[in-house]
């Protein structure tokens, strides 16, 4: 187990692969058009990924304004009425969160505002190898899938076996990036979730690990594997032949009511190679099944700890359909033929805030 | 910051309930209950139709307020389940 990579200090501008997620992000994702006004608000330890965009958004003719995210709420905010998109490049933090959310309600995502979470190099470059609109459709179409089978099975080489009945009461998540319903679009994408008490079996956790606290040691768990054990929804038992990873996920899950299963996700970015060894939202994205614990009460922020268990190679099924099997989605799902399903559902777009 | 500042720093924010970016994953949460015979007869006796299964919707199930009320949504089921 090594540090947390510092790969935000990497310099961009050498990097060819990041130009082109920087040109993906800035112009397919944030919609970004020639003449329009982008403002960049960045944690100031990624002040080098925000100078990269400025460059790329000027080429295309657009008018950057950038500022740091420490300066104060109501300067952040009232730069936002001088700007047609806003983009908040974040490393591990978001910033003016409840501002942001006060801004835009009641307005109809004028400006446009999106918020890419771990803005590292690696995130810009592996991030954004797909285009919005197949993610897009992708997302609909498997949970058009899950929804039509109302189960899903996960099973991976490394020894997962989990049953989950889907909860057809429960509102479903597709995030791509859209700021929508007075929320900032979240990037990188991209994946779908939902929640449901009906989850049961062993996961072995061997993609990585992430948390909105801060995953203190390497993120991926490839080396040292966890195993969950899950009955109707809750973890009741952890196994891992690293103990501090093994004693810091116990910590977590003894929180009252930590333990019990709040998402099932499934990141839906085959562009993304590999995990990241950094705490980034990317590795949530990577084309694979993960398993979110902890207390999400939105409302308030010191009932929202959260822990993902990400698996790396796994099969998802729902009934006779395989959804994603060795990191390749089934071609129907992004078959560009059919119209995008009607879901009866709740759906939303976005999932971190 | 050494490994070691990073877990205690960990461990300092599971404590405080010190998320550095919030999740936002709807609060209810439902359980599924698969009726026994006897519960259903209770059920038709009331309704004079049959169920076999009935999912209960609890909602903010974390407040620190016990659930005391939940939404049921109950499973019409087929001739032959009444047997």
């Amino acid at each position: 187990v090594t540090l947390r990579c510092p790969s935000w200090s990497r310099t961009p501008a050498t990097d060819p692969s990041f130009s082109r997620g920087t040109e993906c992000l800035l112009f397919d994702y944030v919609g970004l058009t020639s003449g329009e006004t982008l403002l960049l608000v960045h944690d100031p330890r990624v002040e080098a990924v925000a100078g990269q965009f400025t460059a790329v958004a000027e080429r295309a003719n657009a008018r950057v304004r950038r500022v740091s995210a420490d300066l104060d709420r109501s300067s952040v905010i009232a730069r936002l009425d001088d700007c047609d998109v806003a983009l908040f490049v974040e490393l591990d933090a978001s910033h003016h969160t409840t501002a942001v959310l006060d801004y835009l309600a009641g307005r109809d995502c004028e400006p446009r505002i999106h918020r890419l979470f771990g803005a590292t190099v690696e995130t810009v470059s592996n991030g954004f190898r797909r285009s919005q609109s197949l993610l897009r459709r992708r997302n609909l179409r498997i949970i058009e899938r899950a929804l039509g089978d109302n189960a899903l099975t996960v099973v991976s080489p490394s020894g997962t076996n989990l049953e989950l009945q889907v909860d057809r009461t429960a509102c479903w998540t597709s995030t791509c990036g859209e700021c929508a319903d007075g929320y900032p679009g979240v990037l990188p994408p991209a994946e779908i979730n939902t929640r449901t008490a009906d989850v049961h079996g062993v996961l072995v956790v061997d993609g990585a690990i992430a948390s909105n606290l801060g995953w203190p040691l390497d993120a991926r768990l490839r080396a040292n594997p966890v195993t969950l054990h899950v009955a109707s929804g809750t973890v009741t038992k952890v196994e891992c032949e690293h103990k501090l990873v093994q004693q810091l996920i116990e910590e977590f899950l003894a929180v009252p009511g930590a333990n019990e299963v709040v998402e099932i996700g499934i990141g839906t970015n085959d562009g993304i190679p590999h995990f990241s060894a950094a705490d980034t939202l990317l590795n949530e994205r990577y084309a694979s099944f993960h398993l979110g614990v902890g207390l999400a009460d939105a409302r308030d922020p010191r009932r929202n700890i959260h822990i993902d268990f990400i698996l790396g190679d796994c099969t998802i099924t729902a009934g006779d359909f395989t959804i994603l099997e060795h990191g390749r989605f089934a071609a129907e799902l992004d078959d560009t033929t059919r119209s995008l399903p009607t879901l009866d559902v709740a759906l939303k777009l976005h999932d971190a805030i | 910051m050494s490994e070691d500042n990073d877990v205690t720093e960990f461990r300092r924010r599971i404590a405080a309930g010190e998320a550095q970016w919030l999740i936002d994953i709807q609060g209810a949460r439902s359980v599924r209950l698969v009726l026994t015979k006897k519960q259903q007869d209770v059920l038709r006796r009331a309704t004079k139709q049959t169920f076999t299964a009935a999912t209960l919707v609890l909602q903010s199930v974390h407040d620190d307020s016990p659930v005391r009320s939940a939404l049921c949504n109950l499973e019409p089921g087929d001739d032959a389940s009444r047997q």
